[in-house]
């Protein structure tokens, strides 16, 4: 038995990450899907969490 | 030609034989049937939401999205609870526990049937409900497991089949109650009979085999008395379990087996119905997955407790993650029909094995406090497999990656199973006091 459960807490870990990380990709796809509907609706008003997923998200 | 002497002969001694490999007179039993009536009331209110939006939309004129953030709230908070309901189970006892947990039930529903805003349905059906349900169903799993000193599979697998049965059975009765009383009086009515049905059952409930004076099921003249010590819960103890990888390796596994059936039973129908099923055809997929996980839900335990259970939690989430992407290139209603059968087998042994693990890893000791961090592993995992495909399909206009997302999560799922201990023996050394 380990002192410390570093193999479990490790994978934790990833699993917190990418699950943080696909959480973000998909919101800020999300979130550019919505702004295209309301540019393509003659709308401006993006809100501050589309923008948020948007800057936070590498791939966006 | 055969007499009636002959059949009744025959019963007889099927039942004596049976009585003798299973000791069907134990109070085990008893426990094994109050949990399983228990877990049919609890979980039916949840299972057949899907019941209740078109009713309370016609009702208050409230959008799906909107009455489908109340089951997401529901199903946050009692992930958000488990754990804490877990470790009021373990220190005062899953009975008293599960008492205050249906006074907080019969409450919510209550409060649900008078709702007239939203934010009032949130609270009463989401808070809640929410928080009632992890506190009366969290405990109740590892106590039943307590009962048992061998046998725990058959015990659990037994068990585990009220999930599957409870809301089968009551689907349809409650469909007929919205539409002649109301869904308001149908919620009143549950609220009152379901709270009746548990606190009745809960009399003849009894935390664990010591409480009431005899021994476990399976116990043996050799296994003496020597886990007394451990059957009474303590936090030196339970940091013992936290230190080991297989505690949190267990609510990592839980998570992507929750993320890799949550997106499928979420997304199947609409999947479905876009490939040109009508809704009926649909609503079969999800009602073929119903019965065929019923038989892996019952094997499933009885197998990982008599051969190891890591195996089968293995093969459970690769048959999931492999049997999902059949749906990539899904178009007919065989096609559909065939998932629902390979998918169903490994969905119903995936989880069903945990308490086993469980008991094979920590032996007798409480196990609610560890069972409620599993659960909250499983209930956050509901909740992003859940509402990620629906984004998906807005976005893209397909169901695709929201598959791959499933088949992955179920592999990963996997890959963490082979990074668990043996279950040939206890993995902690606990503390005599």
């Amino acid at each position: 038995m380990n002192v410390y459960p570093i193999k479990g807490l490790v994978m934790i870990f990833i699993t917190i990450f990418f699950s943080i990380a696909l959480l973000i990709y998909v919101g800020a796809g999300f979130s550019e899907f919505r702004i295209n509907e309301r540019n393509n609706a003659g709308q401006i008003n993006d809100l501050w969490w589309e923008k948020g997923f948007i800057s936070v998200c590498p791939l966006h | 030609m055969v007499g009636k002497g002959f059949y009744f002969g025959m019963s007889t001694s099927l039942i004596q034989d049976l009585n003798k490999k299973y000791q069907l007179k134990h109070f085990a039993w008893v426990i094994v049937l109050i949990a399983s009536i228990i877990q049919m009331v609890g979980s039916t209110i949840r299972n057949v939401f899907g019941v209740m939006v078109e009713p309370m939309s016609a009702t208050f004129g409230w959008s799906q999205g909107e009455i489908g953030l109340g089951y997401a709230i529901a199903a946050l908070c009692t992930a958000l609870f488990s754990p804490i309901a877990g470790i009021l189970g373990d220190i005062f006892g899953a009975k008293k526990t599960m008492l205050f947990g249906t006074f907080l039930f019969l409450i919510g529903m209550i409060l649900t049937a008078n709702s007239s805003s939203i934010l009032e349905f949130y609270f009463a059906y989401g808070i809640v409900l929410g928080i009632a349900q992890s506190i009366y169903l969290v405990p109740i799993v590892p106590a039943v497991v307590g009962w048992f000193k061998r046998g725990t599979g058959i015990g659990t697998g037994s068990m585990m089949v009220a999930w599957s049965v409870g809301p089968a059975l009551s689907i349809q009765a409650l469909a007929i109650c919205f539409e002649y009383f109301g869904w308001q009086n149908t919620f009143l009515i549950f609220g009152i009979f379901g709270t009746l049905i548990i606190f009745s059952c809960l009399i003849f409930f009894s935390d664990s085999p010591e409480k009431k004076g005899i021994k476990p099921y399976g116990w043996v003249e050799s296994d003496g008395s020597s886990e007394q010590s451990n059957l009474i819960w303590s936090k030196v103890n339970q940091k013992v379990i936290f230190k080991t990888d297989s505690f949190w390796h267990l609510i990592n596994i839980h998570f992507w087996g929750c993320v890799g059936h949550a997106v499928i039973l979420v997304a199947v129908i609409p999947m479905a119905v876009n490939k040109g099923l009508s809704l009926v055809e649909a609503s079969g997929i999800l009602s073929i997955i119903a019965v065929v996980s019923i038989s892996s839900r019952f094997a499933a335990p009885i197998i990982g407790d008599k051969y190891g259970s890591k195996p089968i939690i293995f093969l459970s989430f690769l048959g999931q993650g492999l049997s999902v992407l059949i749906l990539l290139g899904a178009n007919s209603i065989f096609d559909f029909y065939l998932f629902a059968i390979l998918f169903g087998i490994p969905y119903g042994g995936e989880g069903t094995v945990i308490p086993v693990i469980n008991k094979q890893y920590y032996g007798r000791f409480p196990m609610g406090t560890t069972y409620g961090w599993q659960l909250f592993g499983a209930g956050i995992g509901m909740a992003i497999g859940g509402f990620v495909p629906g984004i998906i399909f807005d976005i893209s206009g397909s169901y695709s990656f929201a598959i791959w997302i499933s088949s992955i999560s179920s592999l990963w799922g996997a890959l963490i199973v082979l990074m668990l201990r043996k279950t040939d023996k206890l993995i902690v050394q606990y503390s005599p006091n």
